[in-house]
């Protein structure tokens, strides 16, 4: 029962999904509006889960105290702040909470992904090499990408976006269609209950 | 010989780092400013947002985070200005759920930049809430949202950002589904425009034309060419040509200069690399030989 | 042209600095400020998800069905429309509040049951929440996957459509234009259509591993490994255009905002 119950759900909420794109019935819209509900909220109490998750991961080494707890403690103090004043305090324009994401959540993000111009300026010097002819191929894509994007030049611009619209188009074509592949099968195999790895040991 | 080459390929990647740095700082404080050329892929996008009419208003889908910010804040910004500047009405909303503080920030300050200018100008128009434009805010699901949206955009959002029900907005009155729109814009460093693409454009037959992060840009060419994605926007170069088109010189233009100085550096760097490589590679060879 | 007097602009000046103090080496200021970082993003989701789904999706409906417990099933759904209820039942033509409160309820305990992964004696109650998640989902992905990702994809090589670039398969304008002016640009142009299906054909052979790589499946492998090299490095170069954007987006914030040099 642990294991046919949910492969039942699967099958049924999965057969629905995919047929009613095909129906237009108004019944079977008005199913499939509230299978959509369903999923949404749902949702949100899949957030729910990546929160306890972080405070257990969080909570686990401050009480333990291993080595640089007291910024795990800075982690969880610093959720605490924020997910107080939100939610008391109002997620509106005005509010603190809107100065906290604006003035300390927006920059420190960016600001971490910005590291990596730094480490990508290095790694183009140390590791990226034309070692062979499909290396010499890539390096040379990338550089004539990146040039004929900020160069004004009009032959290196039209070069640039010729790779873009041709041979770059089928690759990502090639790549694109053998994801739209697997996606379809692995989805089909969840639904017809062939993929059940989600339903963990036993 | 060889050593000096060997050595010079370990150096202290901070020297590096330096480098790069120091070319922002220099471009941004020196003021020059640069020309850029259109791609087809740019004036697609432009002509699509510039075909909206004032009757049907348009989808601003901002599905942005901090982490891609810089590049894509330009580009909703253009598309505002560009949107508000054809008297045409704008639906804010985002799918990502660090969207909404932004969206709703860059909505009001672009109205309000706006509004500015008309008075400036002595103009009696003002871009006004509600009238030109609604943000609906964040809603979880991404697919079912954009489902949901194509039947009634009543089922995905009751009310707006602010608590309004849509019925009480003066421009949301006959604006039902997709039909009662003129296209989606839809910008975000996720994958988010491939959902809108397949959950709203291939089912309803409504141009998306879509802003991404340049990471994403060179996959998303293949859309573009089927016709599937209406324009594309890449990256900061992407935004910059947006804003030339609509003659409006933002963050973007501004930063292209340095863009052009780092590109410059790193591309210096790989070269310098590669030859200190062969150059070892070539030694050590001959030393071979030697033996 | 004057340093910021705004302490939120300080305080996200502040932060940058503690984050870029990285690149000199590891240390307590860069950690501190990573630490604060995944603090408030996670505070950031729990507030933002509680008041744009908990509230308006779930609790608001929940009060009203429960207040409105003693309506009829025509009053009650007349209230629900009035109201836009949305996220009740509309297949039902007359439902009564019991049966919202019921619909309303079933999704969230499939979601409260998810929290049972960290309870591990009844942890199997999770597979219902995920079952229905990963089954509707998947079912929901089917047709437009198929559609977008396989045969709008497949269609765009072959047949041109509307606002496409790259005019596919053979356009006979484009070899009349390249006969008429033979050049570089017109003979790009004519061998684009072509080219592009070629590429495609060839990087799904590459993808192909049902059969081994040898003869023509193998040739045609072999120059789709060249077409991805191709697309690979176009996406390197614009990655490190997107990580330069990022660097220059903070520091036009460190001059303009913070130190006021530029205007």
């Amino acid at each position: 029962m642990r294991r046919q119950i949910p492969l039942a759900i699967a099958l049924v909420a999965g057969l629905f999904g995919a047929l009613s794109y095909f129906i237009q019935d108004p019944t079977v819209q008005d199913i499939r509006e509230q299978l959509l509900a369903w999923l949404r909220l749902i949702g949100a109490f899949a957030i729910g889960i990546g929160i306890v998750s972080f405070l257990r991961n969080h909570g686990k080494k401050v009480t333990r105290q291993v080595s640089g707890w007291a910024f795990n403690a800075v982690a969880i103090a610093s959720f605490l702040a924020m997910s107080t004043i939100g939610l008391f305090g109002g997620i509106s324009d005005s509010s603190l909470f809107r100065k906290m994401f604006d003035f300390a959540q927006v920059p420190m993000e960016a600001t971490m992904f910005s590291l990596l111009a730094f480490f990508i300026a290095s790694a183009a010097f140390r590791a990226f090499r034309a070692r062979t002819k499909e290396a010499t191929l890539l390096l040379l894509a990338a550089v004539v990408v990146m040039l004929g994007r900020v160069a004004n030049i009009d032959w290196l611009s039209q070069a640039t976006e010729w790779i873009l619209a041709v041979p770059n188009t089928a690759a990502a074509r090639g790549i694109t269609i053998g994801v739209g592949l697997g996606i379809v099968a692995t989805a089909l195999k969840i639904v017809l209950g062939i993929e059940r790895s989600y339903l963990g040991g036993e | 010989m060889s050593s000096f080459f060997e050595k010079f390929l370990k150096i202290d990647r901070r020297w590096i780092f330096l480098a790069v740095g120091l070319a922002v700082v220099i471009a941004l404080v020196a003021p020059c400013q640069m020309s850029t050329t259109i791609t087809p892929p740019v004036q697609i996008f432009h002509d699509v947002v510039a075909a909206a009419t004032p009757d049907k208003p348009l989808i601003v889908s901002m599905d942005v985070g901090p982490s891609t910010l810089p590049e894509l804040e330009p580009m909703i910004k253009a598309t505002l200005r560009h949107a508000f500047g054809n008297n045409v009405k704008v639906i804010g909303l985002s799918l990502l759920i660090t969207g909404p503080s932004i969206g709703e920030r860059l909505l009001v300050d672009t109205a309000a930049e706006m509004n500015a200018e008309f008075e400036a100008a002595g103009e009696e128009r003002r871009i006004i809430q509600g009238e030109e434009w609604v943000f609906l805010g964040y809603k979880l699901g991404l697919t079912p949202v954009i489902i949901d949206m194509g039947e009634e955009i009543r089922n995905a959002f009751r009310v707006d950002y602010y608590g309004t029900y849509l019925d009480d907005l003066p421009m949301m009155q006959n604006v039902h589904n997709y039909d009662d729109m003129s296209s989606i814009v839809t910008i975000s460093g996720t994958a988010i425009p491939e959902s809108w693409v397949a959950f709203a454009g291939a089912p309803y037959d409504i141009p998306v034309s879509v802003g991404v992060t340049a990471v994403s840009a060179s996959n998303y060419y293949t859309y573009v060419q089927t016709g599937q994605m209406a324009g594309l926007l890449g990256g900061l170069k992407g935004a910059a040509e947006y804003e030339r088109l609509i003659n409006y010189p933002g963050m973007a233009s501004k930063g292209m200069v340095a863009q052009f100085w780092v590109h410059i550096i790193i591309v210096f760097f790989i070269v310098l690399g590669n030859t200190a490589f062969f150059i070892i590679r070539a030694q050590k060879k001959r030393q071979t030989d030697k033996k | 042209m004057e340093i910021s007097t705004d302490i939120w602009v300080w305080i996200a000046a502040i932060f940058t600095l503690f984050i870029y103090s990285f690149l000199y080496k590891d240390n307590p200021l860069y950690k501190f400020a990573e630490h604060v970082m995944v603090g408030l993003s996670t505070g950031y989701y729990t507030a933002i998800v509680f008041h744009t789904v908990i509230v308006p999706d779930f609790w608001e409906p929940l009060v009203h069905s429960i207040s409105k417990f003693t309506m009829s099933p025509a009053e009650f759904s007349s209230y629900a429309i009035a109201n836009e209820l949305t996220t009740l039942p509309t297949v039902l033509q007359d439902f009564s509040p019991v049966v919202a409160i019921i619909m309303l309820l079933i999704p969230a305990l499939l979601g409260l049951m998810l929290f049972t992964r960290f309870i591990p004696k009844i942890s199997w109650l999770s597979r219902f929440s995920l079952a229905f998640i990963l089954g509707a989902g998947s079912g929901l992905a089917i047709p437009n996957s198929f559609q977008t990702r396989i045969l709008e994809q497949l269609r765009g090589t072959i047949v041109e459509d509307q606002g496409s670039i790259v005019v596919p398969l053979f356009s006979i304008d484009a070899w009349r234009d390249f006969f008429s002016a033979p050049g570089i640009g017109t003979f790009f142009e004519a061998v684009s259509g072509p080219l592009l299906i070629i590429g495609t054909l060839c990087v799904l052979a590459y993808f192909f591993f049902s059969k081994e790589h040898k003869g023509v499946l193998g040739g045609a492998a072999k120059a789709g490994i060249w077409f991805l090299m191709i697309g690979f490095g176009a996406s390197f170069g614009y990655t490190v255009m997107a990580r330069v954007s990022l660097l220059i987006g903070r520091m036009q914030f460190l001059l303009t905002d913070w130190l006021g040099i530029i205007d």
